[in-house]
């Protein structure tokens, strides 16, 4: 009994993640626009204050990207970019926490960008990335 | 008065606290999430580390999308070269999850070198194709069929078709995510990195100093994570296709690169930052004919039944 109790409480909180997850890559996209590309792999997940989510990308010379995040309203999402010696090339707190950035490109280059949630309950987090059209 | 519990009681009541617990999440359902509401802690993707840092398919993948790559070859007014395309009139040959999940990023990147190059009179061929491969891999319900109609609808506008393409692979994405179905979503990723390889490297076969061997080169940025990537799949079925992979990686991982860092210029009212930090890759001649063999070999063991 216990057992079924555990797993139903466990399947109810997976499908209000998905639930709040889906509605997160909805507002992504509608703070990416319509000038942009969205490339089809996103970042997401549930973030909470100290949680941080990374990726890297290649971005290639002579095109303008956008980072753009599912933050709505209130919330703070700090977008920060790095180079590959971890110098810091662009960060979201001292441009008052955009939900959106964009990014010219000289030359090919490997960029991380690292999104931090300063938010004290865990929210679903979608970030795109994408190039202009 | 004190009140305790003894330990048997307290057993008891366990059942009961998880029931209420239940109850009262069934009730909240899934309705709009409130300010009190638990929080749900728990991942929902995959590869999530101990630190919380979320990675694609658990890895750090550091790869252009095959839109951004055909349509850079189109601003180089790089000619539309119908031997860069795969055959997309029998999808019906290819068998096998992994060989159609393949194919299906094969024929993903070949739509969007056709949108990038305005052929539209051959888009609705790969499109059928596409969506025949989605059916067998029962993934076609995913994608909303008002998606599907409006591509075909859209062929005179390349750039809405552009978009539109992106948001029919990003469905598929959420969906094999959530379903926990990685191997076809890597498998989808890595068709469509080859047949962009194969889209660089076809026109300049024969051209010593192409203006796409730049951007060829630049592929050995994306090297180690396809690498990583393409490991991470246990298929018999993948088995050839994988050594292969493994091969042209580790060629495009050895070429020299150089950088140097220079700081980004900010223009806080248009929302934008240029970075002017300068890097090159140095790719000896001779080693781009073995790289283009490579891609060959490589695309040839995908797209043969």
């Amino acid at each position: 009994m216990r057992h079924i109790l555990i797993l139903l409480y466990v399947m109810c909180a997976s499908t209000c993640a998905w639930s709040q997850c889906e509605e997160s890559l909805k507002a992504a996209e509608k703070t990416f626009g319509t000038n942009f590309i969205a490339e089809p792999y996103f970042i997401q997940g549930m973030m909470g204050q100290g949680d941080s989510l990374s990726f890297e990308s290649l971005w290639l010379a002579n095109n303008t990207y956008r980072i753009a995040t599912s933050a709505v309203d209130k919330q703070r999402i700090n977008i920060s970019v790095f180079d590959q010696n971890n110098n810091i090339l662009f960060k979201g707190s001292e441009f008052n926490y955009p939900s959106d950035w964009d990014f010219f490109v000289e030359k090919s280059m490997e960029v991380r960008c690292v999104i931090r949630c300063p938010m004290p309950e865990p929210v679903c987090v979608t970030v795109l990335t994408g190039f202009k059209k | 008065m004190q009140y305790s519990l003894r330990p048997y009681e307290l057993k008891s009541l366990v059942p009961s606290c998880l029931m209420l617990m239940t109850l009262a999440l069934l009730l909240a359902g899934c309705s709009e999430p409130q300010p009190s509401q638990p929080a749900v802690t728990q991942p929902d993707t995959t590869g999530i580390s101990g630190s919380g840092t979320i990675l694609l398919a658990g890895e750090m993948v550091v790869i252009p999308p095959p839109a951004l790559i055909s349509h850079m070859i189109a601003k180089e007014s790089i000619p539309f070269e119908s031997q860069s395309l795969c055959d997309a009139t029998h999808p019906e040959q290819w068998t096998g999850e992994i060989k159609k999940a393949l194919c299906l990023g094969v024929l993903g990147a070949d739509l969007s070198y056709l949108i990038n190059h305005g052929q539209g009179a051959t888009t609705p061929q790969y499109l059928a194709a596409i969506r025949r491969l989605t059916d067998d891999l029962g993934i076609s319900h995913e994608v909303d069929p008002q998606l599907l109609n409006q591509i075909e609808a859209g062929l005179e506008n390349p750039e809405s078709m552009l978009g539109l393409h992106g948001i029919f692979f990003r469905n598929l994405e959420a969906y094999l995510k959530k379903n926990n179905r990685l191997d076809i979503s890597t498998c989808i990723l890595l068709g469509g990195w080859v047949e962009s390889m194969h889209h660089l490297a076809n026109p300049a076969d024969s051209i010593a100093g192409h203006p796409l061997d730049k951007l060829l080169a630049d592929q050995t940025y994306s090297a180690n994570g396809i690498r990583s990537l393409a490991q991470s799949i246990q298929d018999d079925s993948f088995e050839d296709i994988q050594t292969a992979l493994v091969d042209l990686c580790v060629v495009l991982e050895e070429l020299e690169k150089k950088y140097e860092f220079k700081e980004p210029v900010h223009d806080r009212r248009q929302g934008i930052t240029y970075l002017r930090c300068q890097s090159e890759v140095i790719y000896p001649d001779d080693q781009l004919p073995e790289i283009h063999n490579l891609i060959a070999q490589t695309r040839q063991l995908i797209i043969t039944p």
